[in-house]
């Protein structure tokens, strides 16, 4: 037997969403390691992922121990929120200290939608204003015509830490309902909704592709390591399958 | 949908095997979620000191995520210090998180007792100090250690390197190495790939056989009744409500 494929995740405390979704796609032959970032839930969202970020090099560092074959900063919000640029920064501080590939969640999404040949996107989330703002604003950057962002609001109503609570379902019809009539693909932002296991219904939905975070965050670790995935996350994650589906 | 049981794991940085270790035995509405204690290749007890300084940081961070239970999945960091130690760790975990804690040492202890064996074989991948520790420590909690063998080739490839060994030859070495009036047979160490052949072990030299990370496991599904996948021993699968 060989040394298995090791996957490093960099992630908000919080969130109990990404490693499992990292769970339901990894093959047999890789496994997910991840060292966490503290995050508050009070105060202004700009204080609350500068506290976070200043976590990111110790987990860099924690995560280097475990001879990791790759990066995840798995978090939208933190690799976004600073606007177009900051993202490549981090990813480079990460490497530096790593010593290993890495990949950011909200640099992954922007690839992904680019990769499914989108232009107009409509966007669908778990967050306050600010961080909808942000996002709008980082993603346009990016070369998106963003058409709209809407913050689902049971879970802005129940706070950061109940994210990872949220039924799929909800998500699913929010989504549905949001996405624009002219939106070439949709995107749920955000690693701890538990967006990617509705991403295929959503799909067949709309009848167009969808992007979600944790969605594009395994898909360009995945295609980085050559890893196969399992099947049954949307068209994104299925244009690496390999083997037939 | 109901909100998914969730178990949080402190684990040595350099550690790659609890975490799969834990999601192979989980069912599906199981989440488990980690955070790192720094640990690089010294093998020093003053590393196992500086570790687990990083404790009670890992409960804050993981009780942020509204985990159901917090393990500390290090079989020398819970035993290095003696019984006692042990408890003391439970304890400041149990009250920075909030939540019941499990850790390593006292699990295989208690899965020991479980099993009803006194006389027991030791195997680890542990050619220092740690060996004797774990002696001192499985002895005053009452149990007869025939012999505490450390694999070679584990032992010289340090803290990560311990992870990388198969499965296969955990499973040669430890069948080799336990004593004939042996009870059960113990497979020390949370790094160790020993849980996915103890089924194998237990089979070929038909006595229980306790691991690391199924003992923890095991502690922590039982204070969670969660029921294990099975295959991963009698101790596990003595969880498992549905006819294996």
């Amino acid at each position: 037997m060989t040394i298995r494929k090791r996957i490093g995740l960099i992630l908000p405390s919080c969130n109990t969403a990404a490693e499992p979704d990292y769970r339901m796609v990894a093959p047999d032959g890789v496994t997910i390691h991840t060292h966490r970032m503290f995050i508050g839930n009070e105060g202004p969202m700009s204080e609350i992922m500068d506290r976070m970020n200043e976590d990111m090099e110790q987990a860099a560092r924690y995560l280097s121990t475990a001879n990791v074959d790759l990066i995840v900063y798995a978090c939208t919000t933190g690799s976004f929120y600073r606007g177009w640029g900051f993202d490549q920064e981090m990813i480079k501080t990460i490497e530096d200290i790593g010593g290993v590939p890495v990949v950011a969640t909200a640099t992954a999404a922007a690839e992904a939608l680019k990769v499914q040949g989108a232009e107009k996107v409509s966007v669908t989330t778990p967050y306050p204003d600010w961080s909808n703002e942000r996002l709008a604003e980082y993603y346009r950057a990016a070369g998106f015509e963003v058409l709209n962002v809407d913050g689902e609001p049971n879970v802005v109503a129940a706070g950061g830490y109940a994210i990872s609570d949220r039924d799929p379902e909800e998500i699913l019809e929010f989504s549905t309902e949001k996405c624009q009539p002219e939106a070439d693909a949709h995107f749920c932002s955000c690693t701890a909704w538990r967006s990617l296991e509705v991403a295929a219904e959503l799909e067949r939905r709309l009848s167009r592709p969808v992007v979600t975070s944790n969605q594009a965050t395994i898909w360009a670790s995945f295609k980085r390591l050559d890893i196969d995935p399992r099947p049954g996350f949307g068209s994104l994650l299925d244009s690496l399958v390999k083997a037939p589906v | 949908m109901a909100i998914r049981k969730r178990i949080g794991l402190i684990v040595p940085s350099t550690n790659t095997t609890v975490e799969p270790d834990f999601r192979m035995a989980a069912p599906r509405d199981v989440t488990i979620h980690s955070h790192r204690m720094w640990m690089d290749e010294a093998t020093t007890t003053d590393i196992v000191d500086k570790m687990n300084s990083d404790v009670e940081q890992a409960a804050k961070y993981l009780s942020t995520a509204s985990v159901d239970l917090i393990v500390y999945a290090c079989t020398a960091g819970s035993f290095y210090k003696g019984r006692g130690y042990d408890r003391e760790m439970l304890a400041l975990i149990e009250t920075t998180g909030s939540v019941p804690a499990v850790a390593t040492a006292p699990a295989a202890a208690d899965a020991l007792d479980h099993l009803g064996v006194k006389a027991i074989s030791v195997t680890s991948p542990y050619g220092d100090w740690r060996g004797e520790r774990l002696r001192v420590y499985y002895t005053e909690a009452g149990f007869n250690v025939l012999n505490v063998d450390g694999e070679p080739v584990a032992s010289a490839a340090g803290n990560s390197g311990i992870c990388d060994q198969p499965p296969e030859s955990v499973v040669e070495f430890s069948a080799n190495a336990c004593r004939p009036e042996a009870e059960a047979l113990f497979c020390s160490c949370t790094a160790w790939r020993s849980m996915e052949g103890v089924a194998e072990l237990e089979q070929r030299l038909s006595r229980p056989v306790v691991t690391s990370n199924q003992a923890t496991v095991w502690a922590a599904f039982k204070r969670l009744e969660i029921e294990p996948n099975s295959g991963f021993g009698s101790l596990v699968d003595s969880l498992t409500k549905a006819p294996v």
